[in-house]
């Protein structure tokens, strides 16, 4: 899946979890930046990344995603 | 050994000194050797053992579920992870929720019409168990995880665990947070020790001269609730929270400088909490160690694990997405408070007051944060300027305040009456009449005591701007020396100590 | 040449701290207070600012000493220099210690010891800091805080500590400064003298409270005291004190205490030392006993005791003891002039004519 494609589908989800139509996201976007963000719905989001794209996070990447970017690296190489 | 006494302060000056006269690579041995003495001089010797099993049976854990993990054989790991679990949460469990349990026992037995009457026990736990033990069980998990490399060396591991100036409140440090400084060679670095000296006299002011002098009144109002009723419940209230907050932020601030003369960096437990502007907030900026610690142990994976995930399922296809998204996680969070009260203390007092009561208004927030937003909308409420920020701050603070009530006075029913004295407050002329005089601080002990915290305000809103420190460090030479001078003579004049005073019982130092 | 800056900035900022440090202990240290009854704890500090090898002799004790001697009118009238080197309640064991302290700047002085506090036993806290505190630190300072702690006197005090940092204690005071705390280290120039409202006012008639006791019975003193009493004069024997007791005539009517007393004389005099016991001879001074006093106990006298007191002491040391008349222009001895000439100024207004007569005692006002 090329990074644009995963792009679209996690806009998707960040604007189904934090119910907000008009969420842009990028490389750099932290939760500093969605008012919503905190660490109580990063898990339900990761929740909803990992359902969207069949995949898991272990513990390891939970508590170290910095950024929007390193969640799409990430996405990327799980489903290498 | 009291951290705000003289001999802790020659303890610490010697081991500084032998500290940066070592060779660079035993640096860390003598750190070892500091904490023994450090734990020599502080609580009975034979609980050393505890700890010592402790470190052992890590030390064991911990190379062994990284072995297994490398080797890929997922059940052996998950075997060691939890013997190394069980043996350091039963320690723990057993030195001081023995009687939580057996109490309860008891009581159950008794509404059973069975009556028991099994006789509490009288164990002493090792200095600092109840927080090295949750730097313990997060090295542990982390090792499994993969998050960080398994400690192969028993006396490193015995530093992690018993690095003295965690030992008496905390923070609890995770192995990644101190690895690469706990053992690395330190040079001696006179700016670094004077910024950690600053520190440390500045937690010093803020035990000895504010919270010492704030607990003499509370103490008075709530050792007698009878005659000290209505309006002094709340003073009381009110100050019990700046007096906890200086306690242990102030203690935070003698450990975190004294670390960091030794070129550590121990992580933060205060973020100028009273700032917050919701209850989530401010426990984001109130003992942040354990809430950080509960939130990657205990919160994620509970939110992560099957049942939970399952649960959601359920919710999801009966009852809808909303409740989906709101119900799993106030019920892990209620795991996570239900913690949070019992870490605090085996009593139901301090599950319901700590634990409970921050849930349920965590939760409430939660819930009820859309009909809030209708209603500033509707209200035409300005979210952006300083007197919301205000209102938030004061409201977190009203709320948190309950909280502590609880914690301080003990007894779940003993807080209810004590709430109930101060309901429907009647007295309002005690602020005028000079009665705020007679709680045990004469006129100009009370007057001083409102002085320092409206000094603790200012450095709290500097402390917005970056390290206070720093600041000062960019003054003129005269001006930083009057700082210095005045803090330093302020602790002797001011200070509550001596003939006279008893020393200020450090709340935390019981865990 | 940083690092050398860093040393420098290091030290001058410690030295500055020390120096702080000993200034506002100075001002936080309890000096006694200064009411109708009462004077500031100032003769301890101000027997170190004497001039080295000038006092003829040194009058150490309690109470007893700073009531009854006044320093400027023996020098008035005999050009005598004795300072009082008292403090309030000040413990009989300390002495020894004392007159250790006096030889080391004032080694040709006679020594007088008041002997009137034997029968109290071990003192508190306070007491010792009116003792201690204005005394400099030496080795002698070290021992004698510590041999007065272990053995009882300020034993209330938590931690030994406080009494070579009083700054332990007295730190809370910071609520009661007064103007005469910040100005500790001015001295009154009095040379011990008193001038508190009460003792230049006050009269007790204290013939009521004496019954006619037997005034020579003997009962022996306190274990406390023998020890006491013991120590000062092994002390003596082994550096071989020029020493005088004496008993001021406490009139307490208290026939125990008076008994006490006629012990320890007869036991000091056994030990080939003089004792002067005035407790018989208030006659011999001219004291009258209805007028001389200032409280009902019979402890300690007025200003017009005092005059008496000081007269016939002086007298006595000169007949005795040979000092020479040092009054008048001996630049060594010019704070004395000083003194006596503001202190017979101050109390000229509550005397009677021909009160302070020098030359006679006893005479006018009986």
């Amino acid at each position: 899946m090329s990074r644009t494609e995963i792009y679209e589908k996690l806009t998707a989800v960040f604007q189904d979890v934090f119910d907000d139509d008009g969420i842009e996201i990028n490389d750099s976007t932290t939760a500093a930046d969605i008012e919503d963000w905190d660490s109580l719905t990063h898990i339900m989001l990761l929740s909803a990344v990992e359902d969207e794209f069949g995949i898991k996070f272990d513990m390891k990447a939970v508590q170290g995603l910095k950024d929007v970017g390193a969640m799409v690296n990430l996405i990327g190489e799980l489903l290498a | 050994m009291s951290i705000t006494s003289l001999p802790f302060l020659l303890f610490f000056a010697a081991t500084l000194g032998i500290y940066y006269i070592l060779p660079k690579r035993y640096q860390w041995v003598g750190l070892f050797v500091f904490s023994i003495a450090f734990f020599h001089f502080s609580a009975a010797d034979y609980t050393i053992l505890y700890a010592v099993m402790a470190v052992l049976v890590t030390t064991l854990c911990a190379g062994r579920i990284a072995k297994a993990k490398t080797e890929g054989n997922s059940r052996s790991a998950k075997r060691w992870l939890a013997l190394g679990l069980v043996v350091n949460l039963g320690i723990l469990a057993t030195l001081k929720y023995s009687n939580f349990v057996i109490r309860n026992v008891n009581f159950a037995a008794t509404l059973a019409g069975k009556p028991t009457d099994i006789p509490q026990l009288d164990l002493l736990a090792p200095l600092g168990i109840s927080f090295y033990t949750m730097s313990v069980v997060g090295y542990l998990l982390d090792v499994y995880w993969g998050i960080c490399p398994a400690q192969t060396n028993l006396v490193k591991t015995a530093l992690f665990v018993g690095y003295w100036p965690q030992l008496t409140s905390g923070p609890i440090a995770r192995y990644n947070e101190v690895r690469e400084q706990l053992y690395t060679e330190h040079k001696f670095d006179s700016r670094q020790i004077a910024l950690g000296m600053q520190r440390m006299l500045w937690g010093i002011f803020k035990k000895l001269v504010i919270s010492a002098r704030l607990a003499v009144v509370v103490d008075t109002i709530y050792g007698d609730t009878v005659t000290y009723g209505g309006y002094y419940i709340w003073l009381a209230a009110v100050l019990f929270m700046f007096q906890l907050y200086t306690d242990f932020s102030g203690c935070m601030d003698i450990i975190l400088g004294a670390s960091e003369c030794y070129g550590i960096r121990l992580p933060e437990n205060f973020r100028t909490p009273f700032f917050s502007r919701s209850v989530q907030e401010y426990w984001q900026r109130w003992h942040i160690t354990l809430g950080a610690w509960l939130k990657d142990y205990i919160l994620y994976p509970v939110l992560r694990s099957r049942a939970w995930k399952d649960m959601t399922k359920w919710i999801k296809a009966h009852w809808g997405k909303k409740a989906a998204k709101q119900i799993p996680s106030i019920l892990g969070m209620l795991c996570v408070w239900l913690l949070m009260g019992l870490w605090h203390g085996g009593s139901w007092n301090y599950v319901l007051g700590m634990g409970v009561w921050f849930w349920f208004l965590i939760a409430a927030a939660q819930v009820l944060e859309p009909v809030f937003k209708k209603a500033i909308a509707l209200l035409k409420v300005n979210t952006e300027c300083f007197s919301w920020h205000l209102f938030q701050s004061l409201r977190v603070f009203a709320l948190a305040m309950i909280g502590n009530m609880f914690f301080r006075l003990n007894g779940f029913m003993k807080t209810l009456r004590v709430i109930k004295a101060g309901l429907f407050p009647d007295n309002p002329e005690i602020f005028f009449d000079g009665s705020l005089f007679k709680l045990g601080l004469d006129g100009p002990n009370f007057i001083l005591m409102v002085v320092s915290l409206f000094v603790l305000l200012i450095v709290s809103l500097l402390q917005e701007k970056g390290s206070v420190r720093e600041q000062i460090a960019r003054q003129n030479l005269p001006f930083r020396w009057i700082i210095w001078y005045g803090l330093i003579f302020g602790i002797l004049i001011f200070g509550m100590y001596g003939p006279g005073y008893n020393a200020a019982d450090f709340i935390y130092q019981g865990f | 040449m940083r690092t050398l800056y860093k040393i420098v900035k290091t030290a001058v900022f410690t030295l500055l701290l020390i120096i702080l440090f000993r200034v506002f202990t100075n001002i936080l240290i309890n000096k006694g207070t200064f009411d109708e009854g009462n004077q500031y704890q100032l003769r301890m500090k101000e027997f170190y600012d004497e001039v080295p090898g000038t006092l003829d002799a040194v009058y150490i004790g309690a109470s007893h000493v700073y009531t009854y001697w006044q320093a400027p009118i023996a020098w008035n009238s005999d050009g005598i220099a004795v300072f009082p080197f008292s403090s309030g309640s000040q413990p009989v064991t300390a002495i020894p210690f004392l007159i250790e302290e006096v030889k080391k700047t004032q080694p040709q002085a006679l020594i007088i010891v008041n002997i009137n506090q034997i029968t109290a036993t071990d003192t508190d806290a306070n007491t010792v800091h009116w003792l201690a505190d204005t005394i400099p630190f030496s080795k002698n300072k070290w021992n004698m805080i510590k041999s007065l702690y272990e053995t009882g006197d300020g034993d209330d005090a938590p931690d030994i500590l406080e009494y070579f940092f009083p700054m332990i204690r007295f730190h809370s005071r910071w609520n009661e400064l007064t103007k005469q705390d910040i100005h500790f280290n001015q001295s009154d120039g009095l040379k011990g003298a008193c001038y508190f409202s009460d003792f230049f006012k006050k009269e007790v008639d204290v013939s009521q409270n004496y019954e006619k006791v037997d005034l020579n019975k003997r009962v022996s003193l306190s274990q406390y005291g023998c020890v006491a009493l013991e120590n000062i004069l092994n002390y003596c024997d082994a550096e071989k004190v020029n020493i005088l007791f004496v008993i001021v005539p406490q009139f307490t009517g208290d026939e125990r205490r008076t008994a006490q007393y006629n012990s320890a004389q007869d036991y000091i005099e056994s030990r080939g030392y003089t004792v002067l016991n005035l407790t018989q001879q208030t006659g011999d001074l001219g004291l009258d006993i209805t007028q001389d006093y200032l409280d009902l106990v019979g402890k300690h006298l007025n200003i017009h005791g005092a005059i008496k007191f000081t007269n016939y002491l002086a007298d006595y040391l000169v007949d005795h003891y040979g000092f020479e008349n040092k009054r008048g222009g001996n630049p060594m001895y010019a704070s004395w002039d000083e003194a006596g000439h503001l202190y017979s100024e101050m109390i000229e207004p509550y005397l009677t004519k021909g009160e302070l007569d020098y030359g006679e005692y006893g005479a006018g006002d009986s």
